[in-house]
C-alpha cells in the first residue's frame, strides 16, 4: 500500500493518467464485440474514479503546504 | 403536448424556484454554509454537462457509437492527472484576485492587457457557437414539447423569448455586483441544484426508454450482444476514429479546466482549494452516472422513435411519443436546466472578460467614453445581452447546419488553444508575454482556419471549394489538409495544427522576446502564491554580516567608548535577531541600519545620526531592487496599491496618535490613581497612628481600671462583708471578694460550682431554697423583687451566722445580668441577740419557777423527753409522732417564754413540712439549743423534781386539821395528797398561755375562767396530757376567738371568754375547754375532707376529721397553729389514756372540747374532799 506522501507525487499522477488514457483507448484496438467495448470502457472508468479517490487521499491540510516543492 | 405559455410558465416557475434557492444560500446562515460544501462545489463543476450532454450525447451515440464518451473521460483524466495543477491554479486565484481565465493568463504574463484581450477574443469567438448550441437545444425541445398543442401564438418567437429570459436570468443571478471576484454562493447552490435535477431527469428518461425498449438493462445487454449496431467506435477498426477519440479526450481535458464557465466555477467560485481534492472523484462519478444510459437510450431510441426522429431528440421524443406528459415535462426542464446553467455562467464570465479586457482598454484609448468607467455594471449587462443575442444570431444563422456535438467540439478546440499557454506558463518562468501573444494569436488563427472556417463552409456561408481545393486553389492551404497533412480526421488535424502553432509561437516568442525584469518580477510574484516571505529565506541572504559588524563598530567608536560601542553593536544585532548569522537579507540589512541609527540618535540627535550612518554604508543597486521587489510582493500579498498602503499607514499613524492620546489619558488617570494611593497611604499611616494612640489609651485605661479593681478588691477584702456575683443559674462569677472565698471555701480563680452547691455544704435547706428561688427568677413569672425576697436570707454553720442579701445587676436594657450576693458575718450580732434572748428566757423561766415551780419542772421533764424523741428520729420512726413532739415542744417553749427553743422547733417543723424527712442539722440545732438552755437553768435552779410544792391553802388546811386533832391516818392521807397536783395549777398555766397568745396575736383581752372543782391529778402521770393541751389552747386563741373589732361587729363582748374546767365524778374525769368564738367552719372542713378524700357526709364524719392528722381549716400556717397536727396529737394522747375527746361547736357561738377519762384510767387522781 502506498504511503500517503507517495500518493502526492506528481509522477504517480502522470503515470496513472497515461495508463488510463491507454486503457480508454485500448478497446478500439482490441475488442471485436461492442458489448465488450461498452463494458470495458465503463468498467475502466469506474476504476479510474476509484484511483482518483485513492490518490486524493494522499493530500490534506492547507493547500499551500501540500503544493510546496511541486515546481 | 403542452401549450407554449404553459412551458414558459413552467420555465419561469422553475427559475423562480432557483432564485429562491439562491436567495436562501446568500442570506440564510445554513445556506451560506451549504454553498461552501465540497459536494456542492463538485456538483457545480457538473455545469460541464450542458444540453450537449443531455441531448447531444445520445445523438452522437446514435451515429458515432462511443464517440460521445471521451467528452466525459477527458474531465476524469484531467482531474486524475492534474487535480494538483488545478488546485495550484486555485491557490494563485486566492492570492491574486483572479476574475476569469483571461485575467489569469494576463496575470501570468506581466498583467498584459493584450494577452487578456486576446484570450477574451478567442473565447468569445469560440464560445458564441456553444451558446448558440444551448439556445438551439432549448428552442428545439420547446418546439418539440409544444408540438401538437395546436397553439401557434409563439411560433417563431420562442428563440428570442428564450434568449431574453436567459439574459434576464443571467443578470439576476450573476451580474448584480461589480466585483467579479466576489463569490456567488447563491449561484453555486443553484448550479448544484440544477445538476441534481438534470441528472434525475436524464436517469428517469433513461430508465423509461430502456425499460420500454428492452425491459431493463439486462435486456439491453442481450440485445446489444445479439444485435450490435453497426456504428463507429464500438470495436477495433478505424484508426481515424481512434485518433478522433484521443483528440476529443484531450480537448475535453482542456475544456473541463479552461472553458470560461469551468474556470469560473472551478477557480473563481472556489472557496477552499482543498475542495478540488473531493471533486477529483466526485465530479467524474457524476459524469459516469449521467452517461450510463446514453448508449442504451441511443439503441433503444432507434428502435422506439418515430421515423424522422434524430438521435438528439430521442431523450424527449420517446416520452412524448409514449404520452408520458409528466416525464416529458421533467425531461424538458432537465434539458432547460442544463442549458440555463451553462448559459448563465458562461455569459456572466464572458461579460466580465469583455468588460474588463475589451471595453475597458477601449475606454482608456478613447477618453470621450471614459464616463463609462463608472458604469461598468451596466456595461457588463450590455455585454451579457450582446453575448447571448450573438449566440442567438449564430443559432439563427448557422444552427441548422450542424449537429450539436460538432459545435461543441469547435468550442472545445478554441479552449484548447489556451491550455499550453496556461500550463507552460505555470511551470516555465521564461515564458514571456510576447511568446504568449504569438502562441495565442497563431493558435487562434489556425483554429479559425482549420476548424471554424470548415464549419462555415459546411453551413454554406463559404464556398466548398475552399475545403476541397484550398483558397485560391492552393491545395496545400486546404483547411483540413494544411501543408499536405491529409488523411487525418478534421478535428485532429485542426487541433494538431492549432496546438503546434500555439506552442511554437509561445516558445519562439519567449526565446526571442524574453520577459523584461518587470514582467519577470510580476511573473515571479504571480507564481509565488505560497504566501511565504521568501525575501526572508536564507537563499536571499547576500550581505556579509561581519562586514556590517565592522562598519557598525567603526561608526559607533566615533561617538562611544570602545566597550560601549561593542555593547551597542551587539545589542543592535540582537534586536534584529541576526546575532549568529553570517549573511543578511536586504530586509535585515535595512532593519539593522535603522536600529543603529536609533541608538545613535539617542546620543547625538537624529540629524547627526542620519549623517553618521551615511558612512556606515548602504545597499547596492541590486539589493535596492531586491528590496523594491520584496516591497512589491508585500503589496501584492496584501492586495494593496502603494497609495492604499500609504493610506493605511496614515490610518495606522492616526490610530497610533489616538492610541497615544488614549495612553496619555490613561497615564494621567494612572497618575491620579497613584496620587490617590499616596493619599490613602498617608491616611492609613494617620489611621494607624490614631489606632496606636487609641490602643495606648486603652492600655492606660485598662491599667487604671486594673488598679482601681485592685484597690476596690482591697476594700472589699477589708470589710466584714463578702461580695459575690452569680448568674440566674447560681453560677459563681469571678467577681468576688477574698473573704467570700475564705467563708465559702471557694478556690481563687474560675470555678464551675454554683452558689447553691456551695451552700448545701453548710445547710441543705438553704441550698435548696436558693435553687428554688433562682428557678423562680428564671421562670420570670413573678416580679424580680418578690423572687429575690424569697431567697434564703441567712444560714448558720459551725457556730457562725451569715446573713445574705441580694441585689440585681441589670444591663442597660433592664434585663438581669447578675445577682450581687452580699454575705455578712452576723455571728457576733446573733450571739449578742441570743445572749440577750437567753437572759430573757432565764428571767422568764425563773419567774415561772417562782410562780409555778411544778410547771417549770414539768416543762423541763417534758422537754427532755421530747428532744430525746426528736433526736432519736430515724427513717423507721413515725414522722407524724415526731412532728407532734416538735409541735408540742414548740408550744411548751412558747408558754415558758423560751423563744430560742420555740424558734428552733418552728424551724425544724418548717423543714419537716417541706420535705419528707427531718433535716439532721436542724435537729442538732434544736438539741444544742435545748441543752444550752438546760445548762443555763440548771446553774440557777434545781430542775429535778425532788421537792414537794406546798400551797398556802394546803398549809392552812393541815394546820387546821392538827388543831382539830384529826386522826393520824387522815393527816397522813392529807399530806400524801400534797404529792398530787391540783388541776387548778395546770389550768392556770393554760390560761396564762392563752392570755399571752391573745396578746401576741392582737386578739385583745381574754377572760379565762377556771373551774377545777378541787380535782387533783398525779403530776408525773398527767404531765404529758397537760402538755398536749397546749395545742388546744393555741387553736382556741388562733382559730376560735375573733378579733376585738369582729367581736364588736357580731355583737359580742370585745374581750373573748375561755372556760377551763375539770370535774371528777364517781366513774369519770371530765376536762373541758370552751370559748365563745366563731366556732368551727364546718363547710370549710367539709371541703378539706373532700380534698383529702375523707368521709364527710355526716357531722360525726366531720368531727372525726377534726382530729385527722394534717387537716386544718386554716388557709395558711402560722407559728402558732394551722398544721393540723395538734388535734391529732390530743386525740392520740387521750386515747392512750383510755379516754375520749369530743367537739361541740356552733357557728358564731363557740366551741367546746370535752375530754372524758374513766375513773380507773385516771390513775393518781384524787378529789379534795
Amino acid at each position: 500500500m502506498l504511503h500517503r506522501s507517495a500518493l502526492r507525487s506528481p509522477i504517480i499522477h502522470v503515470l496513472v493518467g497515461i495508463v488510463f488514457l491507454a486503457l480508454f483507448t485500448w478497446p478500439f484496438l482490441a475488442f471485436e464485440q461492442p458489448i465488450n467495448t461498452w463494458v470495458f470502457l465503463y468498467g475502466s472508468w469506474m476504476v479510474a474514479i476509484a484511483c482518483a479517490f485513492v490518490l486524493t487521499q494522499g493530500s490534506g491540510g492547507p493547500a499551500s503546504e501540500t503544493d510546496e516543492g511541486e515546481e | 403536448m403542452f401549450s407554449p405559455w404553459t412551458i414558459i410558465a413552467v420555465i419561469v416557475a422553475y427559475v423562480a424556484g432557483l432564485f429562491l434557492i439562491a436567495q436562501w444560500a446568500e442570506r440564510a446562515e445554513i445556506g451560506k454554509r451549504a454553498s461552501k460544501l465540497s459536494g456542492v462545489y463538485a456538483l457545480g463543476l457538473a455545469v460541464y454537462c450542458t444540453t450537449w450532454t443531455y441531448y447531444g450525447s445520445v445523438g452522437k451515440a446514435a451515429t458515432g457509437g462511443m464517440g460521445f464518451l471521451p467528452v466525459y473521460l477527458g474531465p476524469t483524466l484531467a482531474l486524475l492527472l492534474g487535480w494538483t495543477i488545478f488546485r495550484r491554479i486555485v491557490q494563485i486565484k486566492h492570492s491574486h484576485r483572479i476574475t476569469s481565465i483571461a485575467d489569469f493568463i494576463s496575470g501570468r504574463y506581466g498583467k498584459s492587457q493584450a494577452v487578456a484581450a486576446m484570450v477574451t477574443f478567442i473565447m468569445l469567438i469560440g464560445i458564441i457557437p456553444y451558446v448558440a448550441l444551448q439556445l438551439k437545444a432549448v428552442t428545439d425541445t420547446f418546439t418539440q414539447i409544444t408540438a401538437g398543442s395546436g397553439s401557434t401564438s409563439l411560433s417563431g418567437w420562442s428563440s428570442p423569448i428564450i434568449a431574453t429570459l436567459m439574459t434576464v436570468f443571467t443578470i439576476a443571478f450573476g451580474i448584480r455586483h461589480l466585483d467579479a471576484t466576489e463569490r456567488h454562493p447563491g449561484m453555486v447552490v443553484v448550479l448544484a441544484t440544477e445538476s441534481i435535477f438534470k441528472l434525475l431527469a436524464f436517469l428517469a428518461a433513461g430508465i423509461f426508454i430502456v425499460g420500454s425498449a428492452f425491459g431493463g438493462l439486462g435486456g439491453f445487454v442481450e440485445h446489444f450482444t445479439a444485435s450490435p449496431p453497426n456504428l463507429p467506435l464500438l470495436k477495433a477498426g478505424d484508426t481515424n476514429q481512434v485518433l478522433t477519440w484521443i483528440t476529443v479526450t484531450l480537448l475535453s481535458m482542456s475544456a473541463f479546466c479552461f472553458l470560461p464557465r469551468q474556470f469560473h466555477v472551478g477557480v473563481v467560485e472556489n472557496d477552499n482549494p482543498d475542495h478540488v481534492r473531493k471533486s477529483a472523484w466526485l465530479t467524474p462519478l457524476y459524469l459516469l452516472v449521467i452517461n450510463i444510459f446514453v448508449v442504451p437510450i441511443a439503441v433503444g431510441g432507434s428502435l422506439l422513435a418515430a421515423p424522422g426522429t434524430t438521435g438528439d431528440q430521442y431523450v424527449l421524443a420517446i416520452p412524448i411519443q409514449s404520452g408520458q406528459s409528466l416525464l416529458s415535462l421533467g425531461v424538458f426542464v432537465g434539458g432547460f436546466s442544463a442549458a440555463i446553467g451553462m448559459i448563465m455562467i458562461e455569459t456572466m464570465t464572458m461579460a466580465t472578460m469583455i468588460s474588463n479586457h475589451l471595453v475597458m482598454p477601449a475606454l482608456e484609448a478613447f477618453p470621450p467614453l471614459s464616463f463609462l468607467r463608472r458604469k461598468m455594471l451596466y456595461v457588463r449587462w450590455v455585454a451579457a445581452a450582446v453575448f447571448i443575442f450573438a449566440g442567438y444570431a449564430f443559432e439563427v444563422g448557422l444552427g441548422g447546419s450542424h449537429m450539436l456535438v460538432a459545435i461543441g467540439l469547435i468550442s472545445f478546440a478554441a479552449a484548447f488553444i489556451v491550455a499550453p499557454v496556461v500550463l507552460i506558463g505555470l511551470y516555465w518562468r521564461e515564458a514571456s508575454r510576447v511568446g504568449a501573444l504569438l502562441g495565442l494569436s497563431g493558435g487562434f488563427i489556425v483554429w479559425g482556419y482549420t476548424l471554424f472556417m470548415p464549419s462555415l463552409v459546411r453551413s454554406g456561408w463559404l464556398p466548398k471549394a475552399i475545403l476541397e481545393q484550398g483558397p485560391w486553389g492552393v491545395a496545400w492551404l486546404r483547411p483540413e489538409a494544411l501543408f499536405g497533412l491529409a488523411g487525418l480526421p478534421s478535428l485532429t488535424h485542426g487541433v494538431i495544427y492549432s496546438v503546434f502553432t500555439t506552442l511554437t509561437g509561445l516558445l519562439v516568442g519567449s526565446v526571442l522576446f524574453p520577459s523584461g525584469k518587470e514582467e519577470r518580477a510580476l511573473t515571479d510574484e504571480f507564481l509565488d502564491e505560497s504566501g511565504d516571505f521568501s525575501y526572508l529565506d536564507s537563499k536571499n541572504r547576500t550581505i556579509d554580516a561581519n562586514e556590517r559588524r565592522e562598519a557598525t563598530l567603526q561608526v559607533l567608536r566615533a561617538y562611544f567608548a570602545e566597550e560601549e560601542a561593542a555593547r551597542i553593536c551587539r545589542q543592535s544585532f540582537a534586536d534584529v535577531s541576526i546575532t549568529d548569522q553570517a549573511r543578511l537579507t536586504v530586509v535585515e540589512f535595512a532593519e539593522l541600519h535603522n536600529t543603529i541609527e536609533r541608538y545613535l540618535s539617542g546620543a547625538i540627535g537624529s540629524a547627526s545620526a542620519h549623517g553618521a550612518m551615511r558612512s556606515w554604508g548602504s545597499i547596492d543597486r541590486q539589493d535596492s531592487r531586491s528590496l523594491a521587489r520584496e516591497y512589491g510582493k508585500m503589496l501584492a500579498k496584501l492586495k494593496l496599491s502603494p497609495k492604499e498602503i500609504k493610506d493605511r499607514i496614515d490610518f495606522q499613524a492616526e490610530r497610533e496618535t489616538l492610541l497615544n492620546e488614549q495612553f496619555k489619558e490613561l497615564q494621567q488617570k494612572v497618575d491620579e490613581r497613584d496620587a490617590e494611593i499616596v493619599e490613602r497611604r498617608k491616611a492609613e499611616v494617620a489611621l494607624q497612628e490614631a489606632h496606636d494612640e487609641l490602643e495606648s489609651r486603652v492600655e492606660q485605661r485598662t491599667s487604671e481600671l486594673n488598679q482601681r479593681n485592685h484597690d476596690m478588691r482591697l476594700v472589699f477584702d477589708t470589710v466584714d462583708q463578702g461580695f459575690i456575683t452569680i448568674d440566674v443559674h447560681g453560677g459563681i462569677g469571678s467577681e468576688r471578694s477574698r473573704v467570700i472565698e475564705e467563708w465559702f471555701g471557694i478556690k481563687p480563680g474560675h470555678t464551675d460550682r454554683t452558689l447553691q452547691t456551695v451552700l448545701r455544704t453548710f445547710d441543705d435547706h438553704v441550698g435548696d431554697l436558693l435553687e428554688l428561688g433562682l428557678e423562680q427568677i428564671r421562670d420570670a413569672y413573678l416580679p424580680l423583687s418578690l423572687c429575690l425576697s424569697q431567697l434564703p436570707k441567712a444560714f448558720e454553720f459551725e457556730q457562725k451566722h451569715y446573713e445574705l442579701t441580694y441585689h440585681p445587676v441589670t444591663r442597660s436594657d433592664g434585663k438581669l445580668q447578675h445577682i450581687l450576693v452580699v454575705a455578712t458575718d452576723v455571728t457576733a450580732r446573733v450571739e449578742s441577740a441570743r445572749g440577750e434572748e437567753r437572759q430573757k428566757e432565764v428571767v422568764s423561766l425563773f419567774e415561772h419557777f417562782m410562780r409555778d415551780r411544778p410547771g417549770v419542772l414539768r416543762f423541763f421533764a417534758d422537754g427532755d423527753r421530747l428532744v430525746e424523741n426528736i433526736a432519736a428520729w430515724s427513717d423507721d420512726s413515725d414522722p407524724v409522732v415526731v412532728k407532734r413532739d416538735i409541735h408540742t415542744l414548740k408550744g411548751n417553749a412558747a408558754i415558758m417564754g423560751v423563744t430560742s427553743v420555740a424558734r428552733r422547733a418552728h424551724e425544724l417543723e418548717e423543714a419537716a413540712a417541706e420535705r419528707s424527712g427531718i433535716p439532721s442539722a436542724a435537729v442538732l440545732h434544736l438539741k444544742n439549743e435545748w441543752q444550752g438552755l438546760r445548762a443555763r437553768i440548771d446553774e440557777i435552779i434545781q430542775t429535778d423534781n425532788a421537792g414537794i410544792h406546798l400551797e398556802e391553802a394546803d398549809y392552812l388546811e393541815i394546820l387546821h386539821a392538827l388543831e382539830r386533832n384529826v386522826p393520824r391516818d387522815e393527816l397522813r392521807e392529807m399530806i400524801a395528797r400534797w404529792r398530787l397536783e391540783p388541776t387548778r395549777r395546770s389550768l392556770g398555766r393554760l390560761a396564762a398561755q392563752a392570755t399571752r397568745l391573745a396578746d401576741r396575736m392582737g386578739k385583745g383581752d381574754v377572760n379565762v375562767h377556771i373551774e377545777d372543782n378541787n380535782v387533783r391529778l398525779h403530776d408525773e402521770e398527767w404531765g404529758d396530757f397537760w402538755s398536749i393541751l397546749v395545742h388546744a389552747v393555741r387553736n382556741i386563741v388562733d382559730h376560735g376567738l375573733e378579733d376585738p373589732e369582729e367581736r364588736v361587729r357580731v355583737a359580742k363582748p370585745e374581750a373573748g371568754t375561755i372556760r377551763l374546767r375539770t370535774e371528777e365524778t364517781e366513774d369519770a374525769l371530765r376536762i373541758e375547754l370552751s370559748d365563745d368564738g366563731r366556732g368551727i367552719a364546718w363547710d370549710k372542713l367539709k371541703a378539706r375532707a373532700e380534698e383529702h378524700g375523707l368521709p364527710h357526709q355526716t357531722i360525726e364524719d366531720l368531727r372525726e376529721i377534726i382530729f385527722h392528722d394534717g387537716i386544718s381549716t386554716r388557709d395558711a400556717v402560722t407559728t402558732i397553729s394551722g398544721r393540723g397536727v395538734g388535734m391529732s396529737a390530743i386525740r392520740a394522747e387521750t386515747q392512750r389514756r383510755g379516754g375520749k375527746v369530743s367537739v361541740f361547736s356552733e357557728t358564731g357561738v363557740g366551741t367546746t372540747l370535752a375530754f372524758e377519762f374513766p375513773k380507773a384510767s385516771a390513775r393518781g387522781s384524787e378529789t379534795a374532799a
